[in-house]
């Protein structure tokens, strides 16, 4: 059974993920009560939205929350550049497929080079939710026109860890 | 007095030096997207006014949210505090932490690593 939900499709921006972040961390305190990572939920939704903003083509997202049962899911759709897409999609596998010594090693590895990316990101989003115990980021890209792709990211986390205060 | 560098908007922290308090101050969420044109800003003030930052100078962190594009342009920040620090400036970096949240005390853990120095703790 869903707890809550919430679905947004719209423009996105600096401020949005603020809004997004506030009505997040007033949903999950309600919903799941006082707990210790209640920002650090918030912060994947952060990450995704970040991707998002960057990336999105014509700064559209389709963005929904789903807390269900033990779950929090996260998902994220947007049009980007068949490059774009093909790179966040194998980012993703890459990082997937790496173990928890990897995943610090990597996050090191970048958050020290003096390298940010073209769009300006640091390219330690999905890295960072993984290794702050998401449980899965799947990522699935779908070819709409020549010039556009649309990515799906989707990140699920467990709940049933609460932190006691 | 107090010195606005970079004014705070709901994305982005406000950075400032409180000349009477000896404290310069980070503090908002930060979800920008050029983080590091941002951050280098504050870089860039301290490369000018060093002189003015003698004594002992806190450099306090309050920041309740922020992406991870920001998190490498703080330590960037960071980092330009430790070299002042290395060269001789009695200078120190407190991180603020608010009901012992898991996201920030990670974050004080992670830089306190990569910088190899302490962060003292506020918590509020």
């Amino acid at each position: 059974m869903i707890d809550n939900a919430l679905r947004y499709f719209g423009k996105i921006d600096e401020g949005g993920i603020v809004d997004f972040v506030d009505l997040l961390s007033g949903v999950l305190n309600k919903n799941l009560g006082p707990r210790k990572d209640i920002r650090k939920l918030c912060s994947f939704a952060i990450e995704l939205l970040d991707n998002g903003m960057r990336y999105s083509i014509d700064n559209k997202v389709t963005f929904t929350w789903t807390i269900e049962q033990d779950f929090l899911t996260f998902e994220l759709e947007n049009e980007a550049s068949p490059s774009d897409a093909m790179r966040l999609q194998e980012h993703a596998q890459i990082i997937h497929g790496m173990d928890d010594i990897q995943r610090r090693q990597a996050f090191q590895d970048q958050i020290n080079s003096a390298h940010f990316g073209e769009k300006g990101g640091a390219g330690l989003g999905l890295l960072q939710i993984l290794r702050k115990g998401a449980l899965s980021i799947d990522v699935t890209i779908r070819k709409q026109t020549a010039d556009t792709f649309l990515c799906v990211s989707r990140i699920q986390t467990p709940l049933h860890k609460p932190v006691a205060l | 007095m107090k010195t606005i560098i970079s004014a705070g908007t709901r994305s982005n922290p406000e950075i400032s030096f409180d000349t009477e308090e000896k404290v310069f101050t980070t503090k908002g969420i930060s979800t920008i997207v050029n983080a590091f044109e941002f951050y280098d800003l504050a870089i860039a003030w301290i490369n000018v006014h060093e002189h003015e930052l003698e004594g002992d100078i806190e450099f306090q962190f309050h920041l309740p949210y922020f992406n991870s594009a920001s998190m490498k342009g703080i330590l960037m920040l960071m980092e330009r505090i430790k070299k002042g620090i290395d060269s001789g400036q009695n200078w120190s970096i407190a991180w603020n932490v608010e009901d012992e949240d898991e996201f920030l005390l990670d974050a004080c853990e992670s830089f306190q690593e990569m910088l190899g120095i302490e962060l003292r703790i506020i918590r509020s």
